[in-house]
């Protein structure tokens, strides 16, 4: 556990995602919020569209990075429990996603942000790093496993109105169908990327 | 040459590129297979005008027969509509068949001459209106004072017709809210002139002797999709594009960054005739790769998917085979310059995942955005207009027209640029991204 923080902490990449994070989301909340003629909890929340995206890239590089380098022999030679080093992979990234999206979220609060939203955006941030992460253990390529995730994230919204039946889509996408859902595509993730681990 | 050559070797020798590229292609081929199932759709086929296109055809007509010439005149002294439609119609008709011309006032766009539902030409903002017809020529003039007329449009239109008042009364459209609208207009007594056989007006009136009185609602023009939401367009056949686009994306900046893991761009620089040249080279093996399958692709996708598509009874708008032409070259376009554009940020930032990521949010998020219900429109059309995907206009089949106030957002298939222009944004973004990665290239040690 501490040996994944420290290797999350002294990885340049990491600080610098999560501040594109931060900018992005309130950049494109912000913008959006100036050309809407009402200020509401879903126009103040679009910028999570934008912001998931440096998210999910941290979530995959915690796992792809080790692959391209080669650390991961390291690290799993350290630690043979696959299922320990993967949880100790996604509960890092969920902690340090959750004190930023924590952080992100005061600012929306200050600007008129309901509690409960902003609550669900973080958990929301949070639960699409653990979901990269576990992709990221299932493909081990960083770049197919970023495609992975962010076709995951925004297809299903584009396609949904083009099939015969869009409701389905929307109630399993990880995007549009809500909180449950994602939770059981992240698990779902995880456990996968755990056992492809073996 | 022997550098494309080397770096068309490398391409072909990867199978994870090769099945990207197959993949890319077999997703826009096979992907509108997600959307059969639904069956055919309920709701009726729109009626189509004399040109085949879908036409909204409803309006207060109030009529007598004309057989042979003649001439109506009357005064619009006063026109309004609950929702100030700016395309509130009141006026004269003459109408043959599936064919008419009319001269109206409108409610903020002056006196307009139109026939056959898609022509429409404008007058002078006036009160007083006048259908001749002479021969097969129907002449609409419009004037101030009911003595001075000037020639507003003249139409061939022969036959056995019916000519009278009209009134119609579009929707209002406000960004994407839709409101129906009635509209009341108050004429004067018609004024004939010529051989109008003996008959009496027929119709829904209030007759006085100062005039008529008449409501009406609907709209005689070109529907839009907004008005067929069940209607197929072209464009709606290819969104295989984007499944494709994330595929090639990867792709296209794997074909750089991999190099970069395993050092062999050391190599490749080192046995080069020149940095640039060796990018050049890159650039040029993975957009030809691109564009033959993608083009491939749609060119067999587009006629395949229109025949099932009218085989299950679905209604299609109509496009000319060269605006099929250009969408399927044009998707085929949009993909070899993302590659491009892909490449490019994978030799700039040289990580996977930072460049897969970045030409991802930059070409699909915008797109996502703009469909997205709960943004206003103005975001829409500005999300269509300066991003890179604004590429996606050059799919456009539906046309836009002037005098139909509709809801044109890129989520009903209107884009806010023209075609090429909308692929030159994109072509502008990858020109200064390959720049910047022609300049780092020369400028850093590896």
């Amino acid at each position: 556990m501490r040996a994944e923080w420290t290797k999350l902490r002294t990885t340049p990449g990491a600080a610098w995602l999560l501040l594109v994070t931060v900018i992005v989301t309130v950049a494109l909340s912000a913008a959006v919020c100036a050309a809407a003629t009402t200020c509401g909890t879903k126009v103040l929340l679009s910028g999570v569209y934008a912001g998931q995206a440096p998210v999910a890239v941290l979530g995959v590089l915690v796992v792809s990075g080790e692959y391209s380098t080669g650390l991961i022999h390291t690290t799993l030679a350290a630690v043979p429990s696959r299922a320990t080093v993967m949880a100790a992979k996604a509960l890092v990234v969920a902690v340090v996603v959750a004190v930023f999206g924590t952080a992100m979220s005061l600012v929306g609060l200050a600007e008129g942000l309901e509690l409960p939203a902003a609550a669900r955006a973080v958990t929301y941030l949070v639960l699409i790093a653990v979901l990269s992460v576990g992709v990221a253990a299932v493909v081990h390529d960083s770049a197919v496993a970023i495609g992975s995730v962010l076709g995951l994230l925004y297809l299903p919204p584009i396609l949904a109105p083009l099939v015969a039946n869009p409701r389905v889509v929307e109630e399993l996408a990880p995007m549009t169908a809500g909180l449950p859902v994602l939770t059981a595509w992240s698990i779902g993730a995880l456990l996968v990327g755990t056992l492809r681990l073996r | 040459m022997n550098l494309l050559r080397a770096e068309f070797t490398k391409f072909r020798s990867v199978p994870g590129w090769v099945r990207g590229v197959v993949m890319a292609a077999l997703l826009i081929l096979l992907f509108p297979v997600t959307g059969l199932g639904g069956g055919p759709g309920d709701e009726p086929s729109p009626v189509t005008g004399p040109d085949g296109q879908p036409v909204n055809n409803s309006y207060s007509f109030v009529h007598r027969p004309l057989t042979g010439d003649g001439q109506i005149t009357v005064a619009v002294s006063k026109l309004s509509s609950e929702q100030d439609g700016p395309w509130a119609k009141a006026g004269l008709m003459v109408r043959a068949g599936s064919r008419y011309a009319a001269i109206m006032v409108t409610g903020g766009h002056g006196v307009r001459m139109q026939h056959d539902y898609l022509y429409d030409k404008a007058g002078p903002a006036v009160r007083w209106l006048r259908l001749t017809r002479s021969g097969g020529t129907v002449t609409g003039e419009a004037s101030a004072d009911g003595s001075r007329w000037t020639v507003v449009d003249k139409v061939q239109l022969s036959g056995p017709a019916q000519a009278g008042l009209f009134v119609a009364c579009p929707s209002r459209i406000r960004g994407i809210a839709i409101a129906d609208d009635t509209a009341t207009a108050v004429f004067s007594r018609p004024e004939l002139a010529g051989a109008w056989p003996v008959a009496d007006w027929a119709g829904s009136v209030v007759s006085s002797d100062a005039g008529f009185t008449m409501t009406g609602r609907g709209d005689l023009g070109p529907a839009t999709r907004s008005d067929v939401p069940v209607g197929v367009a072209v464009g709606d056949l290819l969104f295989g594009t984007f499944p494709a686009l994330i595929v090639i994306v990867v792709v296209g900046t794997l074909m750089v960054t991999t190099e970069y893991r395993y050092g062999v761009i050391r190599l490749s620089l080192s046995a080069g005739t020149g940095r640039v040249r060796v990018l050049l080279a890159k650039a040029a093996v993975l957009a030809g790769a691109t564009f033959a399958a993608a083009l491939l692709a749609s060119a067999l996708a587009v006629p395949l998917w229109l025949r099932v598509v009218r085989g299950l009874g679905a209604y299609v708008f109509p496009a000319g085979p060269l605006a099929l032409l250009r969408a399927e070259v044009g998707t085929a376009a949009v993909l070899a310059i993302t590659a491009v554009l892909a490449l490019s940020v994978g030799l700039i930032l040289r990580r996977s995942a930072t460049a897969v990521t970045t030409v991802v949010v930059v070409t699909v998020l915008p797109y996502l955005l703009a469909l997205t219900p709960f943004l206003p429109p103005s975001v829409a059309q500005w999300m269509t207009r300066v991003t890179p995907a604004a590429a996606f206009a050059v799919q456009q089949t539906l046309t836009r027209y002037p005098q139909v106030d509709s809801v044109y957002t890129p989520a009903n298939g209107y884009y806010p640029l023209a075609p090429w222009a909308g692929l030159a944004v994109l072509c502008g973004y990858t020109a200064v991204a390959l720049a910047v990665a022609a300049v780092l290239l020369r400028r850093r040690d590896v």
